[in-house]
């Protein structure tokens, strides 16, 4: 295929491209679906695509096409430079500079299939056993990825990976009641763990079985959080791509345009991009903007490191690309057990999942705590209901109480726990 | 897309086979502050089969297309049913059938626009904004269309040629007020393609005048209070509640997965005011958003009324949910790319118009809120939803006070739907939506404005 790409990038140099960019991924997936608590349906999937993206006079266009004989290349090659004809001119498109060639491989290439079934009958079989009003579905696949990325610059690398994936998604039924759903979900390097024994499932299955009977917070008060890792790591996130990622370069209102080396966080926040972390099933190595994903530590104890922006940002901004957004997110364990973060707290909640719409531009945000427990006195009183929780999710990063010792890998990021203090939390 | 012979590679057999070839098209510009920063375009198309043979399903998918192809999909397919039925044993049954053949094929008829013709038209409201209104800080416009065309046969005799496109415009448009940014926004379009959805710039200004107007107004917002209130949730408001908040858990899959609604079969789970529709492509002799008329198993796709006069009386289904728990297909199944299984998806959902005035409704709130445009949302088998308020305003003494900044609602929605006291006598369709549940899927959602008791995630 690295031939034919080369083909294609040499065709739309031809055609008078400046600069020029191919990315072409190919998937495999083996899904083994359990429905209604039955292994019933297994799917195979081959899915590949190519995105071409060309830059000429300053102008660019981009198209992404699934097949990949020489006419159907030639017509996406065709309304391409119609396309690019339309452009606006813009000095600050380009792509990424020359860099040495890489590859990289990692993970199970074939799939065990007898063993997948019998981790998922075995998970069945378990989950019936000590979970007999368990409702769920569960899903584990073996999953292939390639990808290759050609520029102009002579930019050429190649990512190739295999992992299982593994997802649940759980409710308990009890007479006429039901609890909140819930879910687990995971990339694995290899079925060597029983699936109920895989990170956070079993005790997030465990604590659902006690969540049908839940009841509201006893009055609004404003108390500490404490941030699940699932929960945690979307804060984060929601931080950086919202606060000082592209966009808000572009979109004009970033609060810390200048503020390298400077504190912009808690000191007890470290973020990290791990993309070669041993733990991790799936991560890509190659950035959407063309780039080596290479490790950094982003924010250091609160400290801005690098802004997590792209060639074309940092161009229009005239700033400097550095690592760009991370591909792989490694937030650092802290020092305080879960158990004495909440044994700390005097009125507080453990929230387990948040459902909830995305920060808006300020980073004020709003959302139900689902799954989640009401903290008093040191101690978890009873799982909750109907309750909202309010705040900017710049506040809190800056207002971390404690991270907790135990962290949790989904297989491509890892995050501890955060406690964070001062939060609005009201009830129905 | 090649369009292959799906009669004669059907195989014969026993069992339920379904052939699909599916292409997705779909284009996306935008402009941010005057730079174009997307000029794109994607195809994805590809081939599938999927069987059921005693009670196992096994389903392949190719991206290359040819006959030879069809026959290895096919093949792996049942190799994939086989894998399962030698290891695991099941006594299924037999799946129900309500096949139906046709073409619903809504291309334009008119003269393609060129991308060129659709970057001008970005660029002339871009230009009209930024000329118009120097204050702002920051204003992106964009188009995106997508064309879905599917073609699919049944061994239940089903058959399906289809293309469903829609098409939006949207426009956004944010300040600095006091060092925070405030941002609004607004999009225009739904079911067809560019051609019969976009319209002049003329048209657009206005609209534009409409998105600037609220911008400035967004300057005095406050934070809405936390608690519960008397709300009047806007028509498109009440489109993302029938969706989220009882689409959701009425759908046979979710039901036969522990939710509430399969409690509450025939019982009241609303005020009388609420019927709940989820309309499979017409209402009022109008084409919904999402138009489904026969559905990704070859099904005949009929409203489902979930809710009539506030009585549960019946859920969405596809083949296999419609057999396990013995009640009638309602052509619900539908996949989104063409490696995708139909899941069971909603198509319009909507909530009956009533009789009242938006108006008297407003009037009738003595201290509450208006809520007018949603963020996302999302829903849970306990019926308990949430979803993103990105326009409201307060309701003090029967009248608009100032507005609110984002926020959240949430509530349980066979409590919230008994506390439906007044339902406006319009409604008001979107078809932007994309659902996510394991696959994404455009759908549509229409609502006339509720009056009900609303859960609210503001500042204590």
């Amino acid at each position: 295929m690295k031939a034919k790409l080369q083909n294609i990038l040499n065709r739309l140099l031809e055609r008078g491209a400046d600069h020029a960019s191919l990315r072409f991924e190919n998937e495999t997936k083996e899904e083994f679906n359990v429905i209604y608590q039955r292994l019933s349906f297994l799917r195979s999937v081959e899915s590949a695509s190519l995105s071409m993206y060309v830059i000429r006079d300053q102008r660019t266009a981009n198209i992404s096409i699934n097949q990949f004989d020489d006419t159907s290349v030639e017509e996406a090659i065709n309304t391409l430079f119609v396309n690019l004809d339309s452009g606006v001119p813009d000095p600050a498109f380009a792509i990424s500079p020359y860099q040495e060639p890489r590859s990289w491989s990692k993970g199970p290439m074939q799939p065990e299939t007898d063993l997948i079934i019998e981790r998922l009958n075995e998970f069945i079989a378990e989950l019936k056993l000590k979970y007999p009003n368990l409702q769920y579905d569960a899903t584990l696949s073996h999953v292939t990825w390639d990808s290759i990325y050609l520029n102009s610059n002579k930019v050429e690398f190649t990512d190739r990976m295999g992992c299982y994936g593994f997802s649940t998604i759980f409710t308990t039924k009890t007479g006429k009641r039901c609890s909140s759903m819930n879910y687990s979900f995971m990339n694995l390097k290899d079925l060597n763990t029983k699936l109920l024994d895989t990170p956070q499932t079993e005790e997030l299955i465990r604590q659902n079985t006690e969540q049908v009977e839940t009841k509201p917070i006893p009055a609004n008060f404003k108390g500490a959080v404490i941030f699940a890792p699932q929960v945690g790591i979307g804060v984060i996130y929601g931080f950086l791509n919202g606060q000082i990622g592209s966009f808000p370069f572009l979109s004009k209102s970033c609060k810390y345009p200048d503020h390298i080396g400077k504190q912009i966080l808690d000191p007890k926040l470290t973020l990290k991009n791990a993309p070669d972390f041993e733990g991790f099933a799936a991560v890509s190595h190659v950035t959407s903007d063309g780039f080596v994903s290479e490790a950094a530590t982003v924010i250091d104890a609160g400290v801005l490191r690098h802004y997590p922006i792209n060639l074309y940002t940092a161009n229009k901004c005239n700033m400097k690309r550095t690592t760009g957004m991370p591909t792989a997110f490694l937030v650092e364990a802290g020092h305080t057990p879960l158990a004495e973060m909440i044994a700390s707290i005097e009125q507080g909640i453990l929230l387990i999942r948040d459902s909830g719409d995305s920060p808006n531009s300020d980073g004020d945000v709003s959302f139900v705590a689902k799954n989640s427990y009401y903290i008093e006195n040191g101690k978890i009183q009873y799982p909750i209901s109907e309750t909202m929780i309010a705040g900017n999710i710049v506040a809190w990063l800056n207002n971390i109480t404690a991270i907790s010792s135990e962290s949790y890998n989904n297989g491509s990021w890892q995050c501890p726990y955060l406690q964070v203090s001062g939060v609005d939390i009201s009830r129905k | 897309m090649q369009i292959l012979n799906l009669e004669k590679l059907l195989p014969a057999g026993s069992g339920y086979t379904e052939l699909k070839l599916q292409e997705n098209r779909s284009t996306s510009i935008s402009f941010l502050n005057g730079s174009l920063t997307n000029n794109g375009g994607s195809s994805s198309s590809g081939l599938m089969c999927r069987t059921y043979a005693d009670g196992f399903w096994g389903m392949a998918s190719s991206g290359m297309i040819n006959e030879a192809s069809m026959k290895a999909v096919i093949t792996k397919a049942r190799q994939n049913s086989h894998t399962l039925s030698s290891r695991l044993s099941f006594a299924g049954g037999s799946l129900p059938s309500l096949s139906a053949h046709g073409d619903h094929l809504f291309f334009t008829n008119k003269t393609r626009a060129s991308t060129n013709e659709k970057v001008e038209l970005l660029k002339a409201l871009d230009a009209y904004i930024e000329t118009k209104y120097p204050d702002l800080n920051s204003r992106g416009v964009s188009t995106s269309q997508l064309d879905m065309e599917k073609h699919i046969i049944t061994s239940d005799g089903g058959r399906l040629n289809s293309m469903t496109p829609r098409t939006y415009v949207g426009i956004w448009m944010k300040i600095m007020h006091e060092g925070v940014p405030i941002i609004h926004s607004d999009y225009w379009g739904g079911f067809g393609e560019y051609e019969d959805k976009v319209l002049s710039i003329e048209d657009y200004q206005g609209k534009i005048d409409e998105i600037y107007h609220e911008l400035m107004r967004k300057k005095e917002a406050v934070h809405a209070r936390g608690g519960s209130f008397d709300c009047i949730l806007g028509p498109r408001l009440a489109g993302i509640l029938a969706h989220e908040a009882i689409g959701h858990t009425t759908e046979a899959d979710l039901v036969l997965g522990g939710s509430i609604a399969g409690e509450y079969l025939n019982q009241p789970v609303a005020s009388e005011l609420v019927t709940l529709i989820d309309v499979a492509h017409t209402w009022n002799d109008s084409i919904c958003p999402v138009p489904v008329f026969i559905d990704d198993e070859g099904t005949m796709a009929q409203d489902a009324i979930i809710i009539e006069n506030g009585i549960l009386i019946s859920y969405m289904h596809n083949k296999e949910s419609a057999m396990l728990m013995n009640l009638p297909l309602t052509g619900n199944a539908r996949g989104y790319e063409y490696s995708d299984e139909p899941l069971i998806r909603m198509r319009n959902t909507m909530i009956k118009p009533g009789i009242s005035k938006l108006e008297d409704m407003i009037a009738s709130v003595e201290d509450g809120y208006y809520l007018i445009e949603s963020g996302s949302g999302q829903a849970d088998k306990t019926s308990e939803f949430m979803f993103g308020v990105t326009h409201g305003y307060e309701i003090k003494n029967g009248k608009l006070a100032r507005p609110i900044k984002e926020c959240t609602i949430s509530g349980v929605a066979f409590d919230l739907l008994k506390t439906v006291s007044m339902v406006s006598d319009d409604l008001y369709w979107t078809g932007m939506g994309m659902c996510g549940k394991k696959q994404m899927i455009p759908v549509g959602m229409g609502g006339p404005a509720l009056k009900c008791k609303v859960t609210v995630g503001g500042r204590s």
